[in-house]
């Protein structure tokens, strides 16, 4: 037998033929995806604090989310962007394999930029999502063309429109503000100013606690929907999908989890309704359609 | 066969009844003073639980380690609740009380009523919470010190800057609180009490001498006054823990300990009329029960006698009947106290129910005895006739009756919890003898008694009772439909019916001890409600004490790792850092005192800024709580530059003098931190004497104590809170879970006990009967009569409990003893007879029901909300048996003759 002396001793060439299978399977299939395919974008605009006030916490997320899923440390990242734009370029740049976005946002984009929800986020307090208008008092839904909509939500009028309105009243465009601080559109609203507030469930209920709930009204209120959905995109493999929406099924029930999820304002996480979230993209694209964006 | 041999020993007796009495007589007698000679009344409530489980090996191990945790406790209370009481009165009521027990050594080992704080105030930074050191070395050391080398601290200008400073810096991390809580508790006490400064500034100061932190610190297990003393959580109540000398329930130590503790209580109030003072804990708890329980037993028993004499009187044809039965009785309960002293030797406090039980269910049996003598009577035949006849015809459903129910008490035998186990043969043989006697003595006096003197019988009655039987029969398949809907919707009602396991509802309700108890509970953490764990080491009981906080029900956790830091050195460490930082923080004199109205208006302006964007981002984030208190902050802030704004010079001079006290109260405390910086770290040596003895036992074990979240009386949270203690260790014990681990031994038992009793009893019936349909129809009055009495007891919302558990199987003994009566007189009159059946042994079973609702249904006017729902459940199940037997079991009969084709 010509060439070196097997290392471990083998029968025929049984072995060799064994190890080279392995060697060509280690090699044609994917050990993992890239490291940037599991990277996390936590993409809310005009939702409170910065991406710096956010990192510490999100880089935590991210190292016991590499822990549980028993992927190599450092090998996930998670960033937060407060703003559309950023958002969108941080989908570009970073090219993250999933990102958690509020429903508006995934409404939005979800076609243009082929998302595919993996989880549903329960925000702290609020079981469900619901959106709600409120005038100053004496105010009603006919005097909304002649009025501003601020809110975190305002950016996008035709999640309002359709969602909240029910596509009955055609609000213009440049009605609407966007405001990461909506409690001093509450105030002006309630001293009687043409300002309508758009306000999440979470918003709802704390203005409850303000002297100048007295002052509003609602006019108009959505459906309830999920707060946020956790996407894959792309460049997520099936596997890490499955992995990750282990991993976040978890979370919820391992208190050191819950702690650094309550920092984030999220309870837990869930299985997505996929038949909900289909009805309220009929509801979102029927009247209007999306916004033409390319992803990449 | 039997039959025969009852026709043979009914001959017997009538031709020698003086020989049967005689044999009575001499065996109670001998019985008598069997009794008296040798039976015991055991008071103790030890040895009532069966098997030795690991909980009791444990409380064992524990009571040596920490002697009796049955602590007698005494609250000093006012003696009228609109009336001020200064500390120092109950200061001096508690140590003269203390003093005077402390004395008693025969009762009382340990008294416990104060802590010593002195240790506290010394090592308080050892027992400072980790976030407030960490705020103070945030606050004081390293370049990003909120207050660096050199500050001045000039008041509260200064003060309301480093908070402003502290907020920002809080928010640029995304957490006003700088991530501590996430509240802003801190900057609002700030805010309030700035407020009260510009309002009152002397009162402010005083307020801020008066409050310590350090002395809350130091003292996570009750609440104490400022001088160490047990208090409620409002001051209104002083406590003091005695603790017995020996750890029994025995009354013959706990009534005298009780009595010599009130004793020295009203001693003690003589002195002090503003003040007053009564006894809780389990000893005065298991006192004031047992004297409920004597008064009531009492009452009830004369009653109940009474009642069931009247009843006899008026029941019985032949009033002269009544006391033979009574009499027989009465032998057939002392023959079986004769059996119970020659085969267990003591009554306990559950066996020593026995008489009642044997005086409501064997007094049932001469009923139907006499019962059928008088009609045999009042048919024209003699004396000897009639006793033959009566014990022909009544034998056999006596027989059966008493034989299913001696078994359904003898099945509890079963039981673990061996109280219980050992009532089950009480009342299993005490039933038997009690047949006995009514078969051998009653007959024997009756026949004595009826050869002397044969009174007439009252005919007018008898036709009146087979009037009423026959309208009964008129109209079956009504009375059998009406049945079967209440049994249908008492059923549903059934479902309703609890177990309660809290033994304080037993109580009378107003017992002093038991609104005492409640006030312990409501105004104090000293809750007599806690589980322990015994730890060998330090390790072990850090261990524990990790695992504690993860389950939910469990509260307040205690062990000696509170008051000696496990992280002692790190902080340790944290004051060598503080130190030198201390020592530079610089406080002017209190006479250089100086508070410009302008500067303090702007460092609220400041404050103010900061608490709008805490109030945005607490609004934008949906975060209620915080937004309310941001809320609240503002309009603080309000309140005091309002006050500012419009001071007068008046107001700036009693600011100036206030700020000159709040710095004098700032340099003392900044001494105080220096002194406390500079300590070593405590030992178990420097602890208190009250705490080393609570928590570390006589040979060096450690102790943790667990304490619930919840009330534990509340329905489900006694299981939780055990179930999270095994959690946390298997060796967990403490009387929660005693009365756990109690309570389902009984429960348990009972209901396998009852399974077994109730397929025992069905077999004798089919062995009696030899036929399942006749079988089934002798037990079907009990299984409808328990549904009837479980959907009263749903109805009059009565629930199950340790008292009352025991009318189950008695109920179960007298519906039996009802069906198998019936059904035999039905064999033997067959279909046609169904109105002799109704009118002979239905009335036999009316009276014999009316003695046993009589007899049971006194004790619902006892007192003792135990023995009260027992009275109330035996009332409502003998009743529903009663109208089972006798009006739905013969229509049913009658409906089934029908169908057969039978001649009405």
């Amino acid at each position: 037998m010509n060439g070196p002396a097997p290392v471990v001793p083998v029968r025929g060439g049984r072995f060799r033929r064994w190890a080279l299978a392995w060697v060509l399977l280690w090699v044609l299939i994917p050990s993992g995806s890239p490291a940037a395919g599991r990277d996390i974008l936590f993409w809310a605009p005009y939702a409170p604090g910065s991406p710096e006030q956010a990192a510490g916490a999100l880089e935590e997320f991210a190292r016991l989310v590499e822990q549980a899923a028993g992927w190599p440390q450092g090998s996930i990242s998670a960033v937060y962007r407060n703003k559309v734009d950023e958002g969108l370029s941080a989908l570009q740049e970073l090219d993250p394999g999933f990102v958690l976005v509020p429903i508006p946002v995934h409404l939005r984009y979800n076609e243009s930029l082929g998302w595919t929800p993996v989880r549903a986020a329960v925000l702290a307090g609020v079981e469900a999502q619901r959106y709600s208008l409120y005038g100053p008092a004496g105010s009603s839904v006919d005097w909304l063309s002649d009025v501003t909509i601020e809110g975190d939500a305002a950016y996008d009028p035709v999640f309002v429109r359709t969602l909240v309105l029910g596509g009955k009243y055609p609000v213009a465009d440049d009605r609407f503000r966007p405001t990461s601080r909506p409690l001093s559109a509450v105030r002006r609203a309630a001293r009687g100013e043409k300002v309508v507030v758009l306000l999440d469930e979470g918003q709802r209920r704390a203005l409850a606690s303000l002297p100048a709930a007295a002052e509003l009204v609602l006019l108009a209120e959505s459906d309830w929907m999920p707060a946020a959905v956790l996407v894959s995109r792309a460049g997520a493999t099936e596997a890490d999908v499955q992995q990750l929406g282990r991993v976040l099924d978890g979370l919820g029930t391992d208190p050191t989890a819950t702690d650094l999820l309550a920092t984030l304002r999220i309870q837990r996480f869930e299985a997505v309704d996929p038949r909900a979230i289909k009805k309220l993209q009929r509801i979102y694209s029927a009247t209007e359609p999306p916004p033409p964006q390319a992803d990449r | 066969m039997r039959r025969s041999l009852l026709a043979w020993y009914a001959r017997c007796l009538v031709r020698r009844p003086g020989w049967i009495l005689a044999a009575g007589i001499a065996l109670t007698i001998g019985s008598l003073l069997l009794v008296s000679l040798r039976l015991e009344l055991r008071t103790s409530r030890e040895n009532l639980s069966g098997s030795f489980h690991q909980a009791e090996a444990e409380f064992d191990a524990f009571v040596k380690e920490f002697g009796s945790p049955h602590y007698l406790v005494v609250v000093v209370e006012p003696a009228d609740p609109s009336d001020p009481v200064q500390p120092e009165d109950y200061r001096a009521f508690v140590d003269g009380l203390a003093a005077l027990l402390e004395a008693e050594t025969e009762y009382f080992d340990e008294v416990f009523y104060r802590v010593d704080l002195q240790h506290f105030l010394d090592l308080g930074l050892y027992y400072a919470d980790r976030d407030t050191l960490r705020q103070a070395e945030e606050a004081l050391v390293g370049p990003d010190a909120l207050l660096p080398d050199g500050s001045r601290l000039l008041g509260l200008a200064d003060a309301n800057r480093l908070l402003a400073r502290k907020m920002r810096r809080g928010l640029a991390q995304g957490e006003p609180s700088a991530g501590s809580d996430a509240s802003l508790g801190g900057v609002l006490s700030v805010l309030r009490w700035q407020v009260r400064f510009l309002a009152d500034p002397e009162a402010a100061v005083a307020q801020l001498q008066d409050d310590d932190p350090f002395l809350r610190m130091g003292t996570s297990g009750p609440a104490l006054s400022r001088d160490g003393y047990l208090t409620s959580s409002d001051g209104r109540h002083y406590f003091l823990l005695a603790q017995p000398a020996r750890n029994t329930s025995s009354l013959d130590f706990i009534r005298p300990l009780v009595a010599t503790a009130r004793d020295k209580i009203a001693q003690v109030a003589a002195q002090h009329p503003g003040l007053q003072a009564g006894v809780t804990g389990t000893p005065a708890l298991i006192q004031e029960e047992m004297a409920a329980i004597r008064r009531d037993s009492l009452v009830t028993t004369v009653l109940a006698g009474v009642g069931v004499m009247l009843l006899c009187f008026l029941a019985f044809h032949r009033v002269r009947l009544a006391p033979l039965v009574l009499l027989s009785l009465a032998m057939g309960v002392s023959w079986s106290a004769g059996a119970i002293t020659l085969a267990i030797g003591y009554l306990s406090l559950i066996t020593s129910s026995f008489a009642v039980i044997l005086i409501g269910l064997g007094v049932d049996y001469g009923v139907h005895l006499v019962s059928q003598y008088e009609i045999e009577l009042a048919e024209g035949r003699t004396v000897p006739e009639a006793l033959q006849n009566s014990i022909g015809k009544t034998g056999p459903g006596l027989l059966t009756g008493a034989g299913t129910t001696a078994v359904a008490f003898f099945t509890i035998m079963l039981m673990e919890f061996r109280g219980f186990a050992q009532l089950g043969f009480v009342a299993g043989i005490g039933v038997l003898l009690c047949l006995l006697a009514m078969l051998t003595v009653l007959p024997a006096l009756l026949a004595l008694d009826g050869a002397r003197r044969l009174g007439k019988p009252r005919r007018h009655r008898l036709e009146r009772g087979r009037r009423l039987s026959l309208a009964i029969l008129r109209y079956p398949r009504a009375v059998v439909a009406v049945g079967l809907v209440v049994t249908l919707v008492l059923a549903l009602k059934a479902r309703e019916v609890r177990y309660n396991e809290n033994l304080e509802d037993l109580l009378p309700a107003g017992a002093e001890s038991l609104r005492l108890q409640d006030s312990l509970r409501d105004s104090s953490s000293l809750s007599p409600d806690f589980s322990v764990i015994l730890a060998d080491d330090l390790e072990e009981l850090a261990r524990l004490q990790q695992a504690a906080p993860n389950a939910a029900s469990i509260g307040r956790r205690e062990s000696l790792l509170d008051y000696l830091p496990a992280d002692a050195g790190e902080r340790q460490a944290v004051l060598a850092r503080l130190r030198p930082a201390l020592d530079r923080v610089r406080l002017p004199l209190p006479a250089a005192a100086e508070l410009a109205p302008a500067d303090l208006d702007a460092s609220l302006a400041e404050l103010e800024e900061v608490l709008i964007e805490v109030e945005d981002l607490a609004f934008s984030s949906g975060r209620a709580a915080l937004l309310g208190e941001s809320g609240q902050g503002l309009d603080l802030i309000q309140q005091a530059r309002h006050a500012i704004a419009s001071a007068q010079p008046a107001h700036q001079q009693a600011w100036k003098r206030g700020n000159a006290g709040l710095l004098q109260w700032g340099r003392e405390w900044m001494e105080r931190l220096r002194r406390m910086a500079a300590e070593p770290p405590p030992t178990l040596e420097d602890l208190p004497q009250a705490l080393q003895s609570r928590l570390v036992g006589r040979s060096g074990r450690y102790l943790l104590y667990l304490y619930p979240q919840e009330d534990l009386t509340l329905p489900d949270a006694l299981r939780t809170f055990v179930a999270d203690c095994r959690k946390v260790s298997d060796a967990v014990t403490g009387p929660p879970v005693l009365l756990y681990e109690h309570s389902g031994q009984i429960r348990g038992g009972f209901n396998q006990a009852l399974i077994l009793g109730a397929v025992l009893a069905l077999g004798i019936l089919l062995l009696d009967f030899r036929r399942p349909g006749y079988a089934l129809l002798a037990a079907l009055p009990t299984a409808v009569g328990l549904i009837w009495m479980l959907g009263w007891m749903g109805w009059a919302g009565l629930e199950f409990n340790l008292a009352n558990l025991i009318a189950v199987p008695l109920i179960l003994g007298v519906g039996i003893d009802n069906g198998a009566h019936m059904m035999h007189r039905f064999v033997q009159e067959g279909h046609q007879g169904m109105t002799v059946v109704l009118h002979h042994t239905g009335r036999a079973i009316l009276i014999s029901s009316l003695t046993t609702m009589i007899g049971f249904g006194s004790l619902a006017l006892a007192s003792h909300r135990g023995m009260a729902s027992m009275g109330l459940i035996l009332f409502f199940g003998v009743a529903s048996c009663l109208i089972t037997s006798t009006l739905l079991l013969p229509c049913l009969l009658r409906l089934l003759a029908a169908r057969r084709g039978a001649p009405s």
